[in-house]
């Protein structure tokens, strides 16, 4: 066998995916030609930097979402085979609520996308505006949302829980005003910062994952201060959303990802993660 | 678990875990709409696919694309013929989403611009840094297909038949491009300094 021959085969001889017989041609070549014997083991060097790689854990929340995903696409109603012959009393009661729950299901889960589609429009103005008028955007989302301005120990009674923000931002943040916010996903806490070298900042914090607030603005994904972050493009400022502990946080108006990845930071150490 | 609010089928499988035939009784189970079951699939499985997809579209990128994988999985088990292993198909969908996921990512011209997630860790506890740096530098260069095949051999330990079925192409063609990755990966170090 000669030199060009065994280095086709010398990546699958190197596997073990060879035939016996030319196995034994490829062993017996190696065996005297220093140069394949060096792209033999250069096969074996590369494997050993292969195993240096990270091993990355995928991270925990991931089944949670799927999970919801799931329920969300299954249809809740499976219905039963209807029998030919006639029904009793209570098979046709129990068959009525059946359709009762059914068809309010599918009115149901209609709001629900019209809601959803409602606030993507809703939004999507507000991501719109934000940058050139902030003051009102916001007017607009307080008027959408029934919003109404709060103290933080106010929101902190009505949410029943203690949002990240009532622990503050990092000094160069001075607040500005918190709304509470009625959206369909639940009750949402608004705080509009200023920042000192200029510029507005709103961090929300809301029960559950918004992706539709952004529409189908270019979205791309980070890992900032360890934690996976969406990150969306809006005019020249970012908005980035993530999972705190059990809630969300999404912040509009970032000046860059460092900036993101400090907020991630700063609410992590808060919180003493 | 399932709760009154989390409306779906639910079946009786089996409490065994996760040697091969289990996993075929999850994946029946699975099938059958049971979400327990899925969630034992997920957690037997979720680990060697989210390695496949950090080395394929970034660590940033790789939890949505698990999710997405998932989905795509338990929404389409019912065209799961049977005829492979569970494993092989799951990296089908994988290699197919990730492939699939670049592509639009190539065509986003104003997606956000994001630096290799590795590239941004600081060389801080690893002795091998220097080799772990450059493997993952050369391995983000290759082109996409390669690199699916190089880690599916490498990473995953499948044999050339089942990467074959993975990606639906012959043996040959596997081997082939095998040696291919291979050989522009050497090249790609080389050119980085490695002495091999």
């Amino acid at each position: 066998m000669q030199c060009c021959e065994v280095v086709e085969l010398l990546s699958a001889y190197y596997d073990g995916e060879l035939s016996a017989e030319k196995a034994d041609a490829v062993a017996d070549h190696v065996a005297v030609c220093a140069n394949c014997a060096a792209e033999l083991e250069t096969l074996h060097k590369l494997s050993d930097l292969t195993t240096k790689l990270d091993q990355p854990s995928a991270p925990r929340h991931v089944w949670p979402r799927i999970a919801a995903q799931l329920n969300a696409s299954q249809s809740p109603v499976t219905p039963p085979a209807m029998p030919a012959q006639r029904a009793s009393r209570k098979t046709l009661f129990a068959l009525a609520v059946l359709l009762l729950v059914g068809l309010s299901w599918i009115a149901f889960t209609q709001w629900h996308a019209h809601e959803h589609q409602h606030l993507a429009v809703n939004f999507g103005h507000f991501l719109d505006t934000f940058e050139q008028a902030p003051d009102e955007a916001q007017q607009e989302l307080i008027a959408h949302y029934s919003g109404k301005p709060v103290e933080i120990a106010d929101a902190i009674r009505e949410l029943k829980y203690r949002p990240v923000v009532a622990d503050g931002l990092p000094p160069d943040y001075e607040p500005a005003q918190a709304y509470l916010l009625k959206m369909p996903c639940c009750r949402c806490l608004e705080v509009c910062y200023h920042r000192k070298d200029g510029g507005m900042l709103c961090v929300f914090e809301h029960d559950e994952d918004q992706p539709f607030w952004f529409g189908d603005r270019p979205t791309s994904s980070k890992v900032c201060a360890g934690k996976p972050t969406r990150l969306v493009q809006v005019d020249s400022s970012l908005a980035a959303t993530w999972q705190q502990q059990r809630r969300h946080i999404t912040v509009i108006g970032a000046k860059d990802v460092a900036e993101v990845t400090r907020l991630v930071a700063h609410f992590d150490q808060q919180r003493g993660l | 678990m399932l709760t009154a609010s989390n409306p779906v089928i639910d079946v009786e499988w089996p409490e065994e875990t996760l040697d091969a035939e289990p996993i075929d009784d999850l994946v029946a189970a699975s099938r059958r709409g049971s979400r327990e079951a899925q969630q034992r699939l997920y957690d037997c499985c979720h680990q060697r696919v989210y390695r496949l997809l950090v080395r394929m579209v970034g660590l940033g990128e790789a939890d949505d694309l698990v999710q997405q994988v998932f989905l795509q999985v338990f929404r389409t088990l019912k065209q799961f013929s049977g005829q492979s292993r569970f494993e092989t198909w799951l990296y089908r969908v994988s290699v197919n989403e990730s492939l699939q996921h670049l592509r639009k990512q190539q065509r986003c011209q104003r997606c956000v611009s994001l630096e290799s997630d590795f590239m941004d860790r600081q060389p801080d506890q690893e002795r091998d840094f220097d080799h772990k740096e450059l493997m993952e530098h050369v391995l983000a260069r290759l082109d996409a297909e390669l690199r699916s095949l190089f880690l599916l051999r490498e990473v995953e330990k499948q044999s050339y038949a089942e990467i074959a079925a993975a990606l639906q192409i012959p043996e040959g063609t596997v081997a082939s491009r095998l040696s291919r990755a291979r050989q522009l990966l050497k090249q790609y170090l080389v050119e980085l300094g490695w002495e091999p």
